[in-house]
């Protein structure tokens, strides 16, 4: 028992191969380096499929002009490659959309890590290579150990190569089969002195100390591990029947910090690793401090967070501007249990300031969270010259225009009540500096506060400091003046720097706050889902500085854009297609994004349940001024918040359709035990009858006629249950329109008086309707049900013999009808349930489906009126109140 | 009516087809079987029936269509059958020219009823000016009604009105056609005027004959008829 495999693991497993049958597979063909003979070994596997009678075609293939390679591609047909038009020059890229409409069974793609040209598809090939599995072609492909992305890094450091095409590890985990295309190194060697190995056009020194015997073996134990970690997740996933308790007893949750530094990408990396080893779920955290980033820093940061996304990171961002309490805040909220971090830089008066650097002061936190610490090998020591050329790069020209500028107006100023007014002595003009440097920390950033400090400070001295027009200083007093001069003016702009950057982030945070209420409160607020999202395209439109426009899947599952009265609504093919790519892969797509990034709109899919229910798309006013980072990851929210209230209406949707199918089948239910009586009965009847046919010698003519009054009796029964359903489903369906027209209410009473006669003839009905009744502006087929059912239900309930009286009474507004009987009448907590579908009153005697009253009820609502039982004497008095229309014109005639 | 009249039932439903057979031959009629519209129409051409039933849900053809090609080259009086009582169809048909209809399921009697006045009227001239009714008699020259020796004082549009349902004895009139026939043609939408003079006329008529003669047709017209329970929609 205890080795029984876990039901839920088998069923992964038997999932994994159900959901690959429709996909392509992928086979790797797997070197160190170039020239091992990845593609030979492709072409020689590609004939050996020929020849097993497999359509075999090539997408992209570079033979480099080798012989041997050459006489392999004979023989295979190739799919033309597709012309880009970039920048007015025609480049070739392999043709995805025609290999997918070709539909080979194999189809060879060599490169895997290739970059594609800007405007394909795609920006990597690898990204081609899944549309085409996805499609259910199998993919033969060729990489290097040193694109691996994971791999790159120690790669580099072996070979101090920059690697700059990589592919994501999970490409290795997708694969179905990998070939591992083994060569010794001296035999590679060899080769490569024999002219054999391409090292592409622009091989430089560097790439040619790759083939070092050392370098290579090292990348040989790379690619030899590589696999045998994939043979050994294939085993691993291949027993999974096997208990293995220790996997799941961990509840680690790791946060790496993310920062906009190249480094953040290593970090990442690393967390992925460690995550991976520990199968623990992880998050990758933006604290944004409220530093303004430059756009290449934006952008390292967009694509880190990318790769963290991609790597199966849960992205965050929160605003703080001290990173350590942003940290601590966002690892409390999510129960992290690991943190991966860089090694902090120096920032000696920052640390000072704060109280040590932030490992410190995160180990100071009150936390059992485990700190990672990843050392930043490739940070560059720089020389004072590189520093200072870093310093004048980050210089802000304008700002630094505009504090010139405000030193000079400043001086002007001083120079003017100091040297022409002559209206105070020169330590008063060293206040008025000052406080033109407190002002300059409102205007200016830190930087350029301490910069017009020290300035001023100078020019204080030079100008009216005495000795004038030399820096040197007479008095110890001035000295000491000078200097604390400095120290104000710096501690001033510090501070109100800080509360400038404060504010900053205040104001985002008070934004991203009021925009995602704003959109909490128009869900709650909104009548109906289109209102909903009409509402919400606007507001995000508003917003985001761009025309947001939603579309949702219909039932038909094809992707339909949600109606408005906007100019843009993806209505260029283009745009539409790459809306219906992020509906199908249920990634983001579009500008800023790794699929069809050049397009000029950013779709991002609307997730519920796991399941992509619409797109919601976006298109920036002005290119350039696109979004920045915070406002991208809160597009993001949004779209998950969208994501969750369609997710709730969908549920709801589905909970509604049970009820209604299940208040339908419990009325089925009723329906079918009440009325199966009721129509067995005079069948019953019909069907003996029709058998004592049989002998119609035993008949006398009495048994006869009673047979013919029986057999009516039991048809007529028959047709007015026929009669009540066909009414009850009508008058339910709501398709039913009331044909109303004038009608003379005794006419009425006396016509389905007349058609009842064979029921009603044991009981005596008085009619006490006046002469000059007005007409009734009803419908009449549903009128004389009503009149109908009523007259019935008195004679079901009375015993024969007793009178049934109808009397009809109208004034100016109203009119209204009774039918009294004389039986047992209903008891006072009866008369609201009677009205009821399928209610029948304890011991009412046989017959009757139960509908008749309800239908009455249903017609008379129809008509705005109501339906009572009053107060008689004796028996039950069904009383219909109806409102009076104003008569019609006719036409009177004299004799 | 011992006469052999020839009737053609165009009817896709085999039992009611048999129940047809059967209750037409027991009458002594001459039954003709049709089970598309298509069908009926070749056999009412070839056969020339003294009366036509009509089934309303055939499966080639709608009512309306075989109605007016019928309607092209013969005056043959049809009778309409249909399942639904609350279906509008049968009105459409009747305004169109069919003579009768009956609901289903109908009862022997009453189906060979509207057989008779059907072959009736057809054998009749319309324009006889003494129309009698049992008791009723009406002079349509004269403008006098009589029940019995009496005679009954009724306005002139009583009057037409009666005259109308006489002149169809036993058959059904639409509302339209009487609407149409008593008030003209620009009246045929007020279908209160006949409530007021049915309602006149019943009192005056009914009163002193002590039964019901004119019967309401529910959604369809009205019915003089003599016998008993005439009404046929139950």
């Amino acid at each position: 028992m205890e080795n029984r495999p876990n039901p839920d693991a088998l069923l992964r497993s038997v999932r994994k191969t159900d959901n690959k049958k429709n996909q392509g597979r992928l086979k790797l063909f797997f070197g160190m380096a170039a020239g091992v003979g990845k593609t030979y070994a492709m072409l020689s596997e590609a004939h050996s499929k020929i020849k097993q009678g497999r359509n075999v075609q090539i997408g992209a293939l570079e033979t480099h002009g080798r012989s041997e390679t050459m006489a392999l591609v004979d023989g295979i047909p190739w799919i033309t490659k597709a012309r880009i038009d970039y920048r007015g020059t025609v480049m070739e890229e392999m043709d995805t959309d025609a290999i997918i409409r070709a539909h080979p069974d194999i189809i060879l793609v060599d490169e895997l890590a290739h970059t594609n040209v800007p405007g394909s598809k795609h920006p990597k090939r690898w990204q081609d290579v899944f549309d085409i599995l996805s499609n259910g072609i199998d993919v033969y492909s060729t990489i290097n150990v040193q694109h691996i992305e994971s791999r790159k890094d120690d790669v580099e450091a072996i070979t101090g190569v920059v690697i700059r095409e990589t592919i994501p590890d999970s490409i290795i985990e997708r694969a179905d089969t990998i070939e591992v295309v083994d060569i010794h190194p001296q035999d590679l060697l060899t080769r490569m002195r024999e002219g054999k190995v391409y090292l592409g056009d622009k091989a430089d020194k560097a790439e040619k100390n790759f083939f070092k015997e050392d370098k290579l073996t090292a990348l040989r134990e790379i690619l030899l591990r590589l696999s045998a970690d994939k043979v050994d997740k294939e085993l691993e996933s291949l027993i999974v029947h096997e208990p293995k308790d220790a996997v799941w007893k961990t509840q680690d949750k790791l946060l790496v910090a993310v920062g906009h530094g190249l480094f953040s990408e290593k970090l990442i990396r690393a967390t992925k690793q460690v995550a991976q080893r520990l199968k623990a779920p992880w998050m990758a955290l933006y604290v944004d401090t409220g530093d303004n980033l430059s756009s290449e820093e934006q952008n390292i940061l967009i694509r880190n967070l990318d790769l963290a996304r991609e790597l199966g990171a849960q992205v965050q961002t929160t605003s703080e501007t001290d990173m350590v309490r942003g940290i601590d805040r966002v690892c409390r909220q999510y129960h992290i249990t690991q943190l991966v971090i860089g090694r902090p830089g120096k920032h000696f008066w920052r640390d000072v300031i704060r109280g040590g650097n932030i490992l410190e002061r995160l180990n100071r936190l009150e936390t059992s969270i485990a700190i990672h610490i990843v050392r930043n090998n490739s940070q560059i020591q720089f020389s004072v010259g590189e520093k200072l050329l870093q310093l004048i790069r980050r210089i802000d020209l304008p700002e630094l225009l505009w504090a010139i500028l405000w030193m000079i107006g400043v001086t002007l100023i001083n120079t003017y009540l100091y040297h022409y007014l002559h209206l105070f002595p020169y330590r008063s003009v060293g206040m008025i500096f000052l406080l033109g440097v407190s002002f300059a920390g409102v205007l200016f950033s830190l930087r350029a506060t301490v910069f017009i400090a020290i300035i001023i400070s100078q020019i204080w001295n030079f100008f009216f400091i005495p000795p004038l027009f030399t820096f040197h200083i007479q008095s110890t007093d001035d000295i000491a003046l000078c200097l604390s001069f400095l120290g104000v003016a710096s501690i001033t702009g510090a501070l109100t720097s800080n509360i400038k950057r404060n504010q900053n982030l205040l104001r985002k945070q008070e934004e991203k706050t009021s925009t995602l209420y704003l959109i909490a409160k128009m869900i709650v607020e909104a009548e109906t889902r289109e209102s909903c999202l009409m509402a919400i395209s606007s507001a995000l439109s508003e917003n985001f500085r761009g025309r947001v426009a939603i579309a949702l899947k219909d039932k038909n599952q094809i992707l339909e854009f949600f109606k408005r009265g906007e100019d843009w609504q993806f209505n260029q093919p283009k745009e539409w297609a790459v809306a219906q790519v992020a509906f199908e892969t249920g990634k983001a797509a579009g500008l800023g994004t790794d699929t069809l990034p050049l397009t000029q709109s950013l779709f991002i899919p609307l997730t519920a349940r796991g399941e992509v229910v619409g797109v919601i798309g976006y298109r920036p006013h002005d290119l350039h001024a696109a979004l920045n980072i915070s406002e991208r990851e809160m597009l993001f929210t949004v779209c998950s918040q969208l994501g969750l209230y369609l997710q709730r209406e969908l549920f709801q949707e589905t909970f509604l359709e049970t009820e209604q199918l299940k208040k339908a089948e419990r009325l089925h239910q009723t329906l079918l035990n009440s009325v199966s009586h009721e129509i067995k009965t005079p069948l019953t009847a019909i069907a003996g009858i029709v058998d004592a046919l049989h002998d119609q010698q035993k008949m006398n003519e009495e048994t006869k006629i009673q047979m013919h009054q029986n057999l009516t009796e039991s048809v007529q029964r028959l047709k007015i249950v026929v009669e009540n359903i066909l009414d009850m489903s009508r008058l339910n369906s709501g398709v039913l329109d009331l044909k109303k027209d004038w009608h003379d209410i005794l006419d009425l009473t006396q016509t389905v008086i007349t058609r009842l006669r064979p029921l009603v003839q044991s009981f005596p009905i008085s009619i006490d309707i006046p002469t000059d009744f007005p007409l009734i502006f009803v419908d009449g087929r549903l009128f004389e049900q009503v009149l109908t059912n009523l007259l019935l239900n008195a004679t079901q309930y009375s015993p024969s013999g007793t009178a049934i009286h109808i009397s009809a009474r109208a004034d100016k507004k109203e009119w209204r009808y009774q039918v009294a009987d004389e039986g047992p009448g209903i008891p006072l907590n009866q008369r609201e349930l009677i009205f009821e579908k399928f209610y029948r009153m304890p011991n009412s005697k046989v017959g009757g489906t139960g509908l008749g009253l309800s239908i009455v009820k249903s017609i008379i609502e129809l008509h705005h009126g109501k339906i009572e039982v009053i107060d008689s004497a004796k028996g039950a008095n069904f009383q219909i109140t109806l409102p009076m229309s104003d008569q019609p014109f006719t036409p009177k005639d004299l004799s | 009516m011992s006469t052999k009249h020839k009737i053609l039932y165009i009817e896709d439903e085999r039992p009611i087809r048999k129940l047809l057979h059967f209750i037409l031959e027991s009458e002594g009629h001459l039954p003709i079987e049709a089970c598309t519209g298509a069908e009926g129409l070749m056999l009412a051409a070839s056969h020339s029936p003294d009366v036509v039933l009509l089934d309303l849900c055939l499966p080639d053809m709608s009512g309306a269509e075989l109605l007016s090609k019928l309607r092209e080259w013969s005056k043959t009086p049809v009778i309409i059958l249909t399942a639904n009582k609350a279906d509008d169809e049968k009105v459409t048909l009747l305004d169109m020219g069919a003579d009768d209809y009956l609901v289903k399921p109908f009862h022997a009697p009453e189906l060979l009823a509207r057989i008779r006045v059907a072959i009736r009227h057809s054998e009749k001239s319309s324009n006889d000016p003494m129309i009698n009714l049992g008791q009723l008699t009406i002079d349509c020259v004269g403008h006098i009604v009589k029940i019995g020796d009496d005679i009954i004082k009724l306005t002139s549009t009583e009057f037409d009105l009666l005259t109308v349902l006489g002149q169809n004895a036993g058959k059904v009139v639409t509302q339209r056609q009487l609407l149409h026939d008593v008030w003209g043609p620009n009246n045929t939408r007020n279908s209160h005027y006949l409530r007021v003079y049915i309602a006149q006329l019943r009192k005056k008529i009914e009163g002193p004959l002590g039964k019901r003669i004119i019967y309401t047709e529910s959604g369809v017209g009205y019915r003089l008829s003599l016998e008993e329970n005439a009404g046929s929609d139950s």
